[in-house]
Formats: C-alpha cells, sequence, structure tokens
C-alpha cells in the first residue's frame, strides 16, 4: 500500500454535495478520498457513500470510509481511518479483511508510537492549525510540531507514512513535505476554493 | 436447531426488558442490529442487559464495543470484502443473500446469516429469494453453517431441517408482540420447535 499524497477528505456543505466534491476532486486526478459523513443518518450515509465510492472506483482512487468499520464494510472500501477513540486497527484488520488499509489519527508521538505498535498502514498527524472543518480540535502543532515529531519518528525508525492534516493551507504543504510527511490530508483548501481544479493543480505542484 | 434472535433496528420501550427475559428463558445468541446508533446509544442499551448475558450477543456495528463489554462476536454486513483468516478473540457472522455468495466465501466465518428463506414478518413486501430445496443443494455441497432469516414463524420453521441449517434467526415473530411475557411466550414457542428440528 502507498498512502496517496493528497488525501480528500470530503465535508458536507450547503453548495457542494459529498458526490460533486468526489467528481471534482477525482477528475483533477486526486487519488485518495476518505468519505467522511459526520451527522448524516444510516440510510443517507450508505446511499451518498454508494455513489462516492463509484465514482472513486471509476477514476481508481483509494476510498476510504471515516471511522465506521461496519459502513466501510458495506460499502466494500478500501480500509478505514480511524479517529483516537475509535477502536483497534487489529479489529479493524480482523473484521475487513489483510489487504484492507488502516489508518489512524494521531496528536502527539505518544500516539504515533501507540499507532505503529499496533500496525495501521498511514497515520494521520494533526492539526496543524485551527480548523472549522473538525469540532472537538486538539492543540495545533504548527510547523515546528512536525519537526519535532518527525525528527522523533526517524530517530527511533518509525517509518509509517505520516500526513499532515488540519487546516493546511497552499505555501504550508512544501515546508511540511521537507519536514519529513509523506503527503497532506485536506477538505477547506480544495472546497473553499473558488476554482478547485487550479486549487488542486497547485497543491499537486507542491507534492511532487 | 439453535434458535437466534436479532432486535428491531429502531427504539423499543421494552427491549432491555424483553432481552434480559429472552436470555432467561434460554436464548443462546442474540444479534444487536441497530443501524445508525452511536457508540453511546449502543452502551446504554448494552449497560441495561445483565453483564452475564453479554458473551452471547452479537454485535452489527459499533465493533469498538466489543471488547469493552466481552460481547461474543460482530456480525458483518453482506457484500464486505473477505476478513481476514486469523481467528480473532471473538466470533465473526456475516450476512448473504443468494447461494451464490454462500458458495464462494470461505470458511472464516462461525455461521453465514442467508435471507429471505420465507416472506418476512417484520419487513412488508420483503419476499423469499432463496428457497428451501437451494440451500438444501447448497449445504450438501458446502457444509457450511447456515442461519436462515426471514418468515422464521411457527407455521414455517419445520420446513427447515439441521441438515440444511445450523440455525434459524427470529425478528419479527418476536417482536411483533407489544408485551414482555408476549414475545417471551412467541420465543419459547419457536425454540421449542427449534428444539426438535
Amino acid at each position: 500500500m502507498i498512502a496517496g499524497k493528497i488525501q480528500f477528505i470530503t465535508d458536507p456543505r450547503p453548495d457542494s454535495s459529498l458526490v460533486e466534491q468526489a467528481e471534482v476532486v477525482c477528475r483533477a486526478g486526486i487519488d485518495w478520498l476518505q468519505f467522511r459523513f459526520k451527522d448524516a443518518d444510516r440510510d443517507e450515509k450508505l446511499s451518498v457513500g454508494k455513489e462516492v465510492a463509484e465514482i472513486c472506483r471509476s477514476f481508481k482512487a483509494t476510498f476510504m470510509v471515516n471511522d465506521d468499520i461496519e459502513l466501510a464494510a458495506e460499502l466494500g472500501a478500501d480500509g478505514v481511518h480511524l479517529g483516537l477513540d475509535d477502536g483497534e486497527p487489529q479489529m479493524a484488520r480482523d473484521l475487513l479483511g489483510s489487504s484492507a488499509i488502516i489508518g489512524g489519527t494521531c496528536n502527539t508521538f505518544a500516539d504515533i508510537e501507540l499507532r505503529h505498535k499496533q500496525g495501521v498502514d498511514y497515520i494521520g498527524l494533526g492539526p496543524y492549525r485551527f480548523t472549522s472543518t473538525k469540532k472537538n480540535l486538539s492543540p495545533t502543532l504548527g510547523l515546528e510540531g512536525y519537526r519535532t515529531i518527525m525528527q522523533e519518528c526517524r530517530r527511533r525508525g518509525i517509518t509509517t507514512p505520516i500526513v499532515a492534516i488540519g487546516g493546511i493551507a497552499v505555501e504550508d504543504i512544501a515546508p511540511l513535505i521537507s519536514s519529513g510527511v509523506h503527503g497532506v490530508a485536506i477538505s477547506s483548501l480544495i472546497l473553499d476554493a473558488e476554482n478547485p481544479q487550479s486549487r488542486i493543480a497547485a497543491i499537486r505542484q507542491q507534492v511532487s | 436447531m439453535k434458535l437466534l434472535v436479532i432486535s428491531t433496528p429502531g427504539f423499543d420501550g421494552a427491549e432491555t426488558e424483553t432481552i434480559n427475559a429472552l436470555f432467561s428463558a434460554g436464548l443462546e445468541i442474540l444479534h444487536l442490529r441497530k443501524p445508525g446508533w452511536s457508540n453511546l446509544q449502543m452502551a446504554e442499551l448494552l449497560d441495561g442487559i445483565d453483564p452475564a448475558h453479554h458473551p452471547r450477543i452479537m454485535i452489527h456495528s459499533n465493533y469498538d464495543l466489543l471488547e469493552k463489554y466481552q460481547l461474543r462476536g460482530a456480525h458483518l454486513p453482506s457484500r464486505s470484502i473477505h476478513p481476514c483468516s486469523t481467528t480473532p478473540a471473538y466470533s465473526r457472522s456475516r450476512s448473504c443473500h443468494s447461494i451464490e455468495e454462500v458458495e464462494c466465501l470461505a470458511g472464516i466465518y462461525e455461521y453465514l446469516f442467508i435471507s429471505p428463506v420465507f416472506d418476512s414478518v417484520s419487513k412488508q413486501g420483503y419476499l423469499s429469494a432463496v428457497s428451501v430445496d437451494e440451500l438444501h443443494n447448497c449445504t450438501n455441497s458446502s457444509g457450511r453453517r447456515l442461519v436462515a432469516l426471514g418468515g422464521i414463524t411457527a407455521q414455517k420453521l419445520p420446513e427447515l431441517s439441521s441438515s440444511i441449517c445450523w440455525g434459524a434467526a427470529a425478528l419479527g415473530t418476536i417482536w411483533q408482540h407489544e408485551g414482555v411475557v408476549e414475545r417471551v411466550s412467541a420465543f419459547r414457542n419457536l425454540q421449542k420447535i427449534a428444539d426438535r428440528i
């Protein structure tokens, strides 16, 4: 498994449905999407999730489901991304299969050590800075935080790919990549753009 | 033949009372299927159930609670990709809706739900999709543990045999009754029939 360098996370907006979001990002060449649909009921998650999964499949993009192992199974997702309170990666692995991609959120180096030990395939480390996308946010790390943590990872020989997440702007990406992170997970950066297509092009330039 | 019970998908005022009473009446395996419930809602329900019965409960979601409550196992939806052939400390079961699905599944699940075998009691218009004859042929060739589901009533249950099915799972036949006493007596009635099969 090679973790996506640009991971798009869906976010319900009044002006764009999750299906539209998936269309736009996949068409612009993003090959990794995490289906996040908080506050929706089960039926809605299932029906929208099926459509989004279908789009990802047709563009050969990796389709990940946020938090919910059952939903990931039901949608035939490539894997599941677990928050810190969302249970054990081993359990997700037992239930979804050895080929399933299991990701985990981390806020600190201690979290990374734990998730690394638990055998996740990649880690979402954040938040970089304050973001309005997520409630209950942990303290922000800033570029210094990433530098320190990535250094610690190298020292301890932790090679699990780490993607930065949380309020990342285009100009943050290059310095983050040079701190040693594998890629970035983004949502608002694309959804808030006047022209998502050109924003994605700009982001792609930064990570390559 | 084993008789399993599946919970109603929604809220039910007498649910925990019914579940505790069913376990006391000898229920071996209960499936908690609560689509869309949060961990908190599921935990509240489990807290209302006598902890002695937790090891008899399979959950269809909220898998994080498996270890915390020492539950029996996890049920996976149909269409799910194959889980690992590891043997976790808990049991795994899965839904299937066709014989083809049953045939292509490796023996990594403890048992498979196959449905609907008869016309459903709880879901209007949910008609039988797999015939008893089909099940018979399938079991002969694969020897898997199948649990028939859909329309398991006192009238229909005797049509199944233990050579076809390892068990049958009831939902509407139990929960269509309002009172706990009526529910338990519906369960006992089915259990008596299942015991003879």
